[in-house]
């Protein structure tokens, strides 16, 4: 596993399905992994085993393999406006009034912000390894 | 196919310093994985921000990356405790604990075009 990680637990909202939720989740990484530092993603389903109570009951987890330090990869992420839910959230108002930005993004054009995404509750952690990856004892 | 994950967050308990709950956790880690299923073990620091403000309650994540399902291995774990071949620090039940078990959503995404 990768020494840098940065971790994004989340919960969609009632209402929208995990299929849904997932096909929209597998287009946003690519936003996110088109950020330097950022260099493969892991999505996880996940269940609360032992403590759960008070994390407030994520169900999804995205696990970013970093290519530098993880305060230096958050900087280039908000530095993109893709630091928080809010400025992700005024990135695309922007880009949805800018008819010249969206005829200039690309193959498949900007993903179009989701009317669900304000109710997606997010918590991420960042991690640095404390060592080398434990493995079986020969 | 890609590997299964348990999370767990934990931190020292009161009293307990950080060199010494590390040095027990490489032990402990390394004791784990020797339970059937698992393939690897990372420990990571680890840091929580909510709107700009460092939660501290938890700083250590253990990484478990395992094949399986999870009963293979916490009944085969269960075993090794109640045998005495795993011995835990008096202060284990006083670590602060929050764990998830992770099943894989898809493969590993790169960005496209890289």
């Amino acid at each position: 596993m990768s020494q840098y990680v940065h971790l994004v637990f989340s919960d969609p909202p009632a209402g929208v399905s995990d299929h849904e939720y997932n096909a929209w989740y597998d287009d946003h990484v690519q936003e996110i992994l088109a950020v330097p530092g950022f260099e493969s993603v892991r999505r996880y389903a996940i269940s609360p085993v032992v403590g759960s109570e008070g994390s407030g009951g994520f169900r999804f987890l995205a696990m970013y393999e970093l290519s530098c330090e993880p305060a230096e990869a958050i900087a280039a992420l908000e530095s993109h406006g893709l630091g928080s839910a809010d400025s992700y959230i005024e990135l695309k108002d922007d880009t949805a009034s800018n008819d010249a930005n969206q005829l200039d993004a690309g193959a498949g054009g900007p993903l179009p912000l989701p009317d669900w995404f304000a109710g997606v509750r997010f918590g991420s952690w960042n991690c640095t390894a404390t060592g080398d990856t434990i493995t079986l004892r020969p | 196919m890609a590997h299964n994950l348990y999370l767990v967050f934990s931190k020292p308990p009161t009293g307990v310093s950080p060199e010494e709950f590390h040095k027990w956790y490489a032990d402990h880690a390394q004791e784990n994985i020797e339970s059937p299923r698992f393939a690897s073990a990372q420990r990571y620091e680890v840091r929580r921000i909510v709107a700009g403000v460092e939660d501290p309650s938890h700083t250590h994540l253990a990484a478990y990356e395992y094949d399986g399902t999870y009963d293979e291995w916490r009944d085969h774990l269960s075993g090794r405790l109640q045998s005495g071949e795993i011995v835990l620090p008096e202060w284990f039940r006083e670590i602060p604990f929050e764990s998830f078990d992770c099943a894989p959503v898809g493969g590993r995404l790169i960005p496209q075009g890289r």
